[in-house]
């Protein structure tokens, strides 16, 4: 999956309008990623990147390419 | 001469789940109250530690996968023909799991419903057929108050605990011709609980308000045990078709 | 002077609708001003049931509820055609009755599928950004079996229990969005459903005893429905509410 896709598919899951998100916006700008967000996607590794997300990486993601690198 | 309401002396009880912390937990205690226990499982390392670590002869166990329903029948057919008629079912094998609604497609339902209900429907289906359970035995199986509280991303979980109560009224209607009561108890958190599927460890969305709900503080297996032994025992034989809280004023 | 349930210009979907209770919920709201669109199997008595309804504007599709895997593009198809979706009825489900001895997985699960399975599917789909407007409200048909035990509806039972508890956590989750989710819970109503299951049991109902109010008509639920769908109930979300001519309480 390349990372314009794999961004599409967090815009997706977190339901944002599609676009809006790049490599380096901050997580923190990103509204829909509150708990539920962090949540959807711990879910989202797993299910399709059979990736275990732990609370402690997740608290030290700043940007979105933090993510796209932890997805591989 | 010393009264215990809750002696289990010369009852044949079945643990279906057994190699959980709670499972393990609830197997000891009955072994106490004077029981015979057969433990099920899929896990024969974890079933041949606990037997090992109990040494008691009025132990035994069978490795079943309690989640495939093929086994299930085979499994219980077994079960009477080794060990003859039970008189008691604890049922506290189960899944657990969080998933918000945008991802729960029918299939992680499924399982769900799977492990927390069919499995239980099945194996109490099976082991009340003739000459596998005494009239007048005791069936008590582990919910949760999830089955009655709404809690976020807890869809599948909840619609299963839920489903497994309902089912467990009407059990208890239809077994009662044969005095077989079916009841369940619905926990709150559990020590044991802490230690669970990854999701649910870096879960911060319901966690914390969550537990501080639970106002007496997080329950020990030992006392989930003492439920179950409680529902077991000739002390609750016209108790049937509860769901028995025990959840530190978690509901209230 | 204004009404306290109205839905003008608001667009409802409701399936299950081309009999008993669904029936009867889509005339109402189709007096009430709604767009009404209908969900159900049978072609015939959709097209049947269209024609009872008043006003205009209404439309029906035909989809069997059992195939999980469409219900997503069978939502955008609706949506696209009908606009966004103010209000979600839930009828459909099939009865079942089995003793346990009998009482196989595979039915088990069937019941499953089709009485909560296919709810929490349609309830994914219909809350996907863009399927609906804000102030949704979404109603669900639920059972006095899903809380008192019986001999025979184990798997009904259990199904039904399945979708109040969903409810009850769907409403906590979904309140940002500024939908909200519940259930009526009906005692025996005079549907052809339920007029089969009589003679069948030879024209006694002993549920009827506890039910002192007597037999229910659809039109009870119905309009329990409508109030749960309409902004007079904005501030009701996660209930199950008996419509139960007493039984519940009895």
């Amino acid at each position: 999956m390349t990372n314009q896709e794999k961004i599409t598919l967090i815009e997706e899951t977190l339901e944002n309008d599609g676009g809006t998100l790049t490599e380096n916006t901050q997580l923190s700008d990103v509204s829909e990623y509150d708990s539920m967000g962090k949540l959807t996607l711990i879910v989202l590794c797993d299910d399709e990147f059979n990736k275990k997300l732990t609370g402690e990486q997740i608290r030290n993601f700043v940007t979105v390419k933090d993510v796209l690198d932890f997805m591989g | 001469m010393i009264l215990n309401p809750m002696d289990l002396t010369n009852k044949k009880i079945l643990v279906v789940g057994a190699t959980s912390e709670t499972g393990e937990t609830i197997t000891n205690q009955l072994l106490n109250l004077g029981a015979e226990v057969v433990m099920v499982d899929d896990n024969e390392e974890r079933l041949i530690t606990i037997a090992d670590k109990c040494n008691n002869p009025r132990l035994n166990f069978n490795c079943i996968d309690i989640y495939n329903n093929q086994e299930i029948e085979s499994g219980m057919k077994q079960m009477a023909a080794n060990f003859g008629a039970f008189d008691g079912l604890v049922f506290c094998a189960g899944k657990g799991g969080v998933r918000p609604l945008q991802l729960t497609k029918n299939n992680f339902l499924h399982n769900m419903m799977n492990a927390n209900l069919y499995s239980f429907i099945e194996v109490v289906r099976c082991l009340t057929k003739k000459g596998s359970f005494n009239n007048g035995g005791s069936i008590v199986v582990i919910s949760s108050v999830s089955s009655i509280k709404g809690l976020k991303s807890k869809i599948s979980y909840s619609a299963s605990k839920a489903a497994l109560d309902a089912s467990v009224r009407g059990m208890a209607a239809e077994l009662s011709e044969k005095k077989i009561r079916v009841n369940s108890i619905l926990k709150g958190w559990v020590t044991s609980d802490m230690k669970l599927d990854f999701i649910q460890d870096n879960m911060e969305l319901n966690k914390n308000e969550d537990f501080a709900k639970q106002l007496l503080g997080v329950i020990e297996p030992i006392e989930i045990a003492n439920t179950v032994s409680f529902l077991l025992s000739d002390a609750t034989k016209t108790i049937t078709g509860i769901s028995m809280l025990h959840d530190g004023g978690y509901s209230l | 002077m204004q009404q306290l349930i109205s839905f003008q210009e608001k667009v409802i979907l409701i399936t299950g609708a081309s009999a008993g209770i669904g029936q009867q919920t889509a005339i109402l709201l189709s007096n009430l001003g709604a767009k009404v669109i209908l969900l159900a199997t049978n072609e015939d008595k959709l097209i049947e049931t269209l024609g009872l309804l008043n006003g205009t504007g209404h439309q029906y599709f035909c989809y069997d509820l059992s195939n999980l895997e469409e219900i997503e593009n069978k939502v955008k198809e609706i949506v696209t055609q009908c606009g966004k979706i103010d209000g979600f009825v839930n009828c459909v489900g099939i009865r079942s009755r089995r003793p346990l001895s009998l009482l196989s997985i595979k039915e088990v699960r069937n019941v499953m599928d089709i009485n909560f399975g296919s709810y929490i599917e349609l309830v994914r789909c219909i809350t996907k950004k863009g399927n609906f407007n804000s102030g949704l409200s979404i109603v669900g048909v639920s059972s006095i079996a899903a809380q008192a035990g019986g001999p025979g509806v184990t798997a009904y039972a259990a199904s039904k229990a399945a979708v109040e508890a969903a409810v009850r956590c769907l409403s906590k989750e979904l309140a940002p969005k500024n939908i909200r989710l519940n259930t009526v819970v009906p005692s025996q109503i005079n549907t052809p459903e339920y007029a089969k299951l009589l003679q069948m049991n030879g024209g006694v109902d002993n549920v009827l005893n506890r039910q002192y109010l007597g037999l229910g008509e659809p039109d009870d639920v119905a309009n329990a429905i409508a109030f749960l769908l309409s902004p007079a109930s904005k501030f009701i979300t996660g209930v199950s509410l008996p419509v139960d001519g007493g039984y519940l309480s009895s």
